[in-house]
């Protein structure tokens, strides 16, 4: 039952609708109204007191049902009602509006792409699936604008970080980055304690946690990791891996981070983090070695994909400790590499695939039945037509050398606001 | 309360300005306000409602009178039962005419429904209210909400800058 915020009366909270209820509670004791008149006026007068010095939201209402209402507005329209005036600017750059619009279930899921483009320029662009349409987003700070082998997660539903990787300028970096997605801007964050690219990264209990992976100037590879709590806003050692290792895939199940990648001299190895513990431990158990890329942990189960283009998806069965097949949706669209399933990231309680060419398409795990292709690769090819990032020459570049080619997706989130 | 079984027990709502509505105690019960009142015996003659007005009072009620639930409006699960498509087709279309309004009526509605707790009528003029937010330039979403513009110029610009990226 969704509540409202009220601002006359508060009695109407611990609402009984058992009907007996009142024979056994003498009517004076629980009456009502007489609370009501005292409660709303001295609500009224400390509002007044506080409007006195400004302008209301909505001239005619207070406050308080003036949020109720602006809560509602669609997420696209956020960037409008900035500009309407300073108070309002104020309202949607605070907590305050985003905790009511979450707790009144307004807030809205968009789909974050990271992709490399051909001239090897990192882009990011957002899909609002709501609306369905494609939006530019401000461009990633300059030192991530070429970088490699840096990690990407959100904390908190709405801030987005990329961490770590290197640039031809500054070699591997212990740079982090993120951007909030209020106030749609990038901000620095605490700096790593080591530099590292290629590593592994997750996201557990809202902390954030790196491991293994490579720096410039060291031959080996990385045994160390690290963890970043954003309410300490500080980055502590957690304990090193057994061995030093190059991740290239990894889940959070069940409490624990398994890990798989290559050491030093190019062999498969596999590790599993128990943050309770702060406890590395080696691991071959099936999970482990069925686990492909993309994979996600939803709802509490594993899943990866079946077939590259995720028409089929596989999940882990945690009791008998076997993969088994969870859906054939029976539309391969081929195994070219534009409809190869480049991540699986959780949207609206669903699982969401993407594609390296956009498209997106949504599985719900109730009803795997379900499936529901969102058309956002033809929007994408539209969208990028009309951008004004692609010059004359980029345009007749890419209708020379046709579709394929055209991104590399290396990283996708999703942000609630 | 002695009429209660009789499943057609008439509540008497009373405005400040003097106005006397007498309704079905089903139809008052929509609000959780006036529910709560009753519930707790409060209600046994008439209920005065402070700070709403016999016009938007009427209106109110007039919106309760619709949307209270058809079937089995005797018990106090009533306002579950779920309506069939085609009656919460017919509601959806009555709602669109009701809200009909100017301004200060769907402000006034805003506050009425806020402090009877009608959860429906809440949700439809906010939602309304925010509609004509959606697909207007700035400035007719400024002149609509007669909001003053605040920023100076430099500021605006700032800002300007700052969605661009947004805009596109």
């Amino acid at each position: 039952m969704v509540e409202y915020v009220s601002c006359y009366c508060r009695v109407d909270g611990g609402l009984k609708t058992v009907v007996n209820a009142r024979k056994f509670v003498p009517g004076a004791r629980l009456c009502m109204q007489s609370d009501v008149k005292p409660n709303k006026r001295k609500s009224r007068t400390s509002r007044k007191e506080r409007c006195r010095t400004q302008a209301p939201l909505l001239p005619g209402l207070p406050d308080d049902l003036a949020i109720s209402c602006l809560m509602r507005v669609p997420r696209v329209e956020h960037p409008n009602l900035r500009l309407v005036g300073k108070r309002w600017s104020r309202l949607l750059s605070g907590n305050y509006y985003y905790s009511l619009r979450k707790k009144f279930g307004m807030a809205e899921e968009w789909v974050y792409v990271f992709k490399r483009d051909r001239d090897q320029k990192i882009s990011w662009h957002a899909f609002d699936p709501v609306h369905q349409l494609w939006k530019s987003l401000p461009p990633v700070p300059p030192e991530y604008s070429e970088a490699v082998g840096f990690g990407c997660a959100v904390l908190s539903g709405c801030y987005l970080y990329l961490f770590g990787g290197k640039n031809s300028v500054r070699g591997s970096m212990r740079r982090v980055v993120f951007y909030n997605t209020r106030t749609n801007k990038w901000h620095r964050a605490p700096d790593m304690l080591r530099k590292r690219h290629f590593f592994g990264s997750c996201v557990i209990n809202n902390c954030l946690y790196v491991a293994g992976g490579e720096c410039e100037g060291i031959q080996r590879t990385l045994r160390s990791a690290e963890v970043y709590n954003p309410n300490r806003n500080r980055w502590s050692c957690i304990t090193e891996m057994s061995i030093g290792m190059v991740p290239f895939i990894g889940v959070v199940y069940d409490g624990k981070w398994f890990l798989k990648g290559f050491d030093s001299h190019r062999q498969i190895v596999s590790e599993v983090y128990l943050p309770t513990s702060n406890m590395w431990s080696t691991t071959g158990n099936e999970l482990v070695a069925g686990l492909r890329n993309p994979s996600i942990s939803f709802n509490g189960r594993l899943y990866s994909v079946d077939c590259r283009d995720a028409c089929k998806l596989r999940v882990y069965d945690g009791d008998k400790g076997l993969w088994t097949r969870f859906i054939d949706s029976r539309r391969h669209l081929g195994s070219s590499r534009s409809f190869e399933a480049v991540a699986l990231v959780s949207l609206d309680g669903k699982i969401c695939v993407i594609r390296n060419n956009m498209g997106i398409t949504l599985v719900d795990v109730c009803d795997p039945t379900t499936v529901i292709e969102i058309d956002s690769a033809r929007m994408w090819e539209t969208f990028a037509r009309k951008g004004q990032h692609r010059s004359f020459m980029a345009n007749l570049w890419s209708t020379i050398a046709g579709r394929h080619l055209k991104t590399h997706i290396i990283h996708c989130q999703v942000l609630q606001v | 309360m002695a009429t209660r079984e009789a499943g057609k027990k008439m509540i008497m709502l009373k405005s400040p300005d003097g106005m006397e509505f007498e309704v079905e105690e089903a139809v008052a019960m929509e609000s959780q306000t006036i529910r709560k009142m009753i519930e707790d015996d409060c209600a046994d003659t008439a209920i005065l409602i402070p700070n709403i007005n016999s016009k938007i009072l009427s209106r109110v009620i007039e919106y309760c009178n619709k949307h209270v639930p058809t079937t089995g409006a005797t018990g106090a699960a009533a306002s579950d039962t779920v309506a069939p498509a085609a009656l919460a087709e017919d509601l959806k279309i009555w709602d669109a005419e009701f809200i009909k309004v100017n301004r200060a009526t769907r402000f006034d509605l805003i506050q009425a429904a806020s402090y009877l707790n009608i959860k429906g009528l809440l949700d439809l003029t906010s939602q309304t209210t925010i509609d004509t937010i959606s697909d207007n330039s700035l400035e007719e979403i400024r002149s609509f909400l007669s909001t003053k513009n605040d920023y100076l110029p430099e500021e605006e610009q700032t800002i300007r800058r700052e969605n661009q990226w947004a805009f596109q």
